[in-house]
């Protein structure tokens, strides 16, 4: 059994940052594995600690300030790793959730994964798309939002919980192969050992270009770009009251009046 | 090979921090409270491998060296709690002196439980009378077949109650003025709070820390010939051997706890507002935090020179001195600073920095002085005549 886990090196912004034309400032910035993508991996290593022959892959678009990110994942468990980037991935703007997608299938295509994880979102862009799209390209089934996993290798399927709005969970069976997104809270990921960081230096991080993966610069081309960047104005204050509790509620009725919530 | 290192140690850095993380102020305090050893930190640090950093693989360890050991250290001490210096005794101490001088049996017996957690060492060296002056000691250990019998007065000796196995430091030979090094011999005394000949009466120190000092009254206690670690009367040639590694460790403790004390003080500096903004934006609270942030890094850098030093096989003698001496004082120094920063809060348990202030302050003078330091560089590496 094979299971490939996409992971992102997301970037952080400080508390007080600067806006560079479409981006934040480089200087205020800095990098860490998303942290959806932390219990992904987890998820897939325990699978593989636990079963017979599981081989984890993990998988990231980015550059080579992401390997750290990415030997962290091998150093946790994960057997090898492949890093997809190239000079025209390098000079792209912004990759969409759909590049993102195509890019991530054509390494479905050559892996041949039976599960493939991915973080529910990313802490930075935020699309919390990417998965799901790329099940879609792959034609494989999918579950987003998995928050439990009971995986039955053998009968080719999964047991999932999938967390729904309002604390509603549905509970379903989805059957291999399948494109699930992991949300936090899954599992409680671990620390990389010193062992696995020694033997994470010896395991393999592949970096493979476009043309390695059969596409081309036309995979970039994108119906999205993003046109603008700034920090948005707070649009409203917020009121403390102070007081005991009738006091308090009468200063929330006033509010409620000035604002013309209530009448009267 | 360089920039495959430094992801090794940011990896080890970074993995080390997340440990550190889940051992918060609450859990170190109940345990100095108690004066309870920290089991679960303890375990924790044995099951990914960090106690076995610079054990041989053959003996269940990872076979790396005091520089990966120094950045455990520095990591978990600016983490907060305790488990920096910890590591003194017990991989450092224990772990190296027994790798480099112990037979293949007492390695077999020992190694691995250190690795795994299930072996902890304390050391029974200082003596009252003697003090600093190690030649002095006056624990006896006399010969009879093939068992030596040991008596004598330890004083100050760290952790016995939790310690499995004692290092013990006596005189086997008459001490000779032509040969001063020789005729002390290093024993390994197991379950040392157990044994009958041994008695422990605790010393009141006035330190956060969650282990106990005791005076040590030893009486006709037996050990076995085959307990000397190293030779017989070779036991301060051993005691020499290793000490820099414990400058080193230890330093790498000051440094990380005096960086703690910087991060607590930044953190609240940036928070608490007294004139309408933060103290911080006042240069009488920011530039002393500034200047003891310079001061740790610039030993840090002399610190991790001793480190590699000393793995290469190389002599660190005058870095490992020095890196004792500048980052205990620049640690104490920056404790200090972090107490004017919190005011009256600094004053309090709960914002901890007054506590770091007293176990810096420790480092200045335990486990070796800094004069002592000082005398090693006056004397070895600058050729002044022996001041004492
Ligand atoms: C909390 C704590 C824990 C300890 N744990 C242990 C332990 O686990 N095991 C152990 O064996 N010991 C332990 N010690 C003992 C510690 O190592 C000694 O206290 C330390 O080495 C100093 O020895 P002393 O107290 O006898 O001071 P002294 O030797 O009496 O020295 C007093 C002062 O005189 C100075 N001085 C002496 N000679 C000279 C000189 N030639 N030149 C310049 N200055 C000099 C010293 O530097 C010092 O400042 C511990 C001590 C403390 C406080």
């Amino acid at each position: 059994m094979k299971i490939l886990v996409t992971v992102k090196e997301v970037a952080e912004a400080e508390d007080d940052f600067e806006i560079d034309g479409l981006d934040i400032d480089e200087r205020y910035l800095e990098y860490d594995l998303n942290e959806w993508d932390d219990y992904a991996v987890e998820e897939a290593v325990t699978i593989a600690e636990d079963g017979d022959d599981v081989e984890v892959v993990s998988v990231t678009i980015g550059p080579e300030r992401a390997e750290e990110t990415v030997r962290m994942a091998l150093a946790k468990g994960v057997d090898r790793a492949i890093r997809v980037w190239d000079d025209d991935l390098e000079s792209a703007d912004m990759l969409d959730v759909g590049t993102k997608a195509d890019i991530l299938a054509a390494v479905v295509e050559e892996e041949d994964p039976d599960l493939v994880f991915s973080g529910v979102q990313a802490n930075d862009d935020g699309f919390g798309a990417t998965g799901v799209a790329l099940a879609e390209v792959v034609d494989m089934e999918w579950g987003a939002v998995v928050n439990d996993l009971d995986l039955d290798a053998e009968g080719g399927v999964a047991h999932v919980h999938r967390e729904l709005e309002g604390g509603v969970e549905e509970l379903t069976d989805i059957e291999l192969p399948a494109v699930l997104t992991i949300q936090t809270g899954i599992n409680e990921p671990r620390y990389a050992s010193l062992r696995g960081i020694r033997q994470a230096q010896r395991k393999p991080l592949d970096v493979q270009g476009l043309g390695d993966l059969g596409l081309d610069a036309s995979v970039l081309e994108s119906a999205v770009s993003r046109t603008a960047m700034f920090e948005p104005e707070s649009e409203s204050d917020v009121t403390v009251f102070e007081g005991g509790a009738e006091e308090e509620a009468g200063q929330l009725a006033d509010l409620l009046r000035d604002k013309g919530v209530v009448e009267g | 090979m360089a920039s495959d290192n430094e992801e090794l140690h940011g990896l080890i850095r970074e993995s080390v921090r997340g440990i550190a993380s889940d051992f918060d102020r609450e859990y170190w305090r109940e345990h100095v409270d108690e004066k309870q050893f920290p089991e679960e930190y303890w375990q924790a640090l044995a099951d990914d491998g960090w106690l076995g950093v610079a054990i041989p693989e053959e003996y269940g360890g990872e076979g790396m060296g005091m520089e990966e050991m120094t950045i455990i250290v520095e990591e978990l001490s600016r983490g907060g709690g305790q488990g920096g210096i910890v590591f003194v005794l017990t991989p450092v101490f224990g772990g190296i002196g027994v790798t480099r001088h112990g037979t293949e049996e007492q390695k077999q017996h020992y190694l691995p439980k250190i690795a795994s957690g299930d072996m902890r060492f304390c050391m029974g060296l200082t003596e009252a009378h003697a003090g600093t002056n190690t030649l002095n000691i006056e624990t006896r250990a006399e010969k009879e077949g093939d068992e030596y019998v040991v008596s004598g007065q330890k004083m100050w000796i760290s952790g016995v109650e939790n310690a499995d196995t004692m290092l013990l430091i006596a005189r086997t030979s008459e001490f000779d003025r032509s040969n001063p090094t020789h005729g002390v011999s290093m024993f390994l005394v197991d379950d040392p709070a157990e044994r009958d000949a041994i008695s422990l009466s605790t010393v009141d120190v006035a330190l956060p820390w969650f282990e106990k000092q005791y005076q040590v009254d030893i009486d006709g206690l037996r050990v076995h010939e085959e307990d000397i670690l190293g030779e017989e009367d070779g036991g301060l040639y051993m005691l020499w051997d290793t000490l820099n590694t414990e400058r080193i460790a230890g330093a790498a403790s000051s440094l990380g706890g005096g960086l703690r004390a910087v991060d607590l003080a930044v953190d609240y500096a940036c928070e608490r507002e007294v004139f309408g903004k933060p103290i911080g934006a006042h240069q009488a609270i920011q530039h002393p935090l500034a200047e003891s942030y310079a001061k740790l890094l610039a030993s840090r850098e002399i610190l991790y020179k001793a480190a590699r030093l000393w793995d290469d096989g190389e002599d660190c003698g005058m870095e490992a001195n020095a890196a004792k001496l500048l980052t205990s004082e620049f640690g104490t120094e920056a404790a200090d600073r972090a107490i004017q920063t919190h005011g009256g809060n600094g004053f309090t348990r709960e914002y901890e920095v007054y506590d770091i202030w007293q176990n810096m302050r420790l480092t200045q003078v335990a486990p070796v002085t800094n004069q002592m330091a000082k005398n090693y560089i006056g004397e070895h590496h600058l050729g002044l005549p022996r001041s004492y």
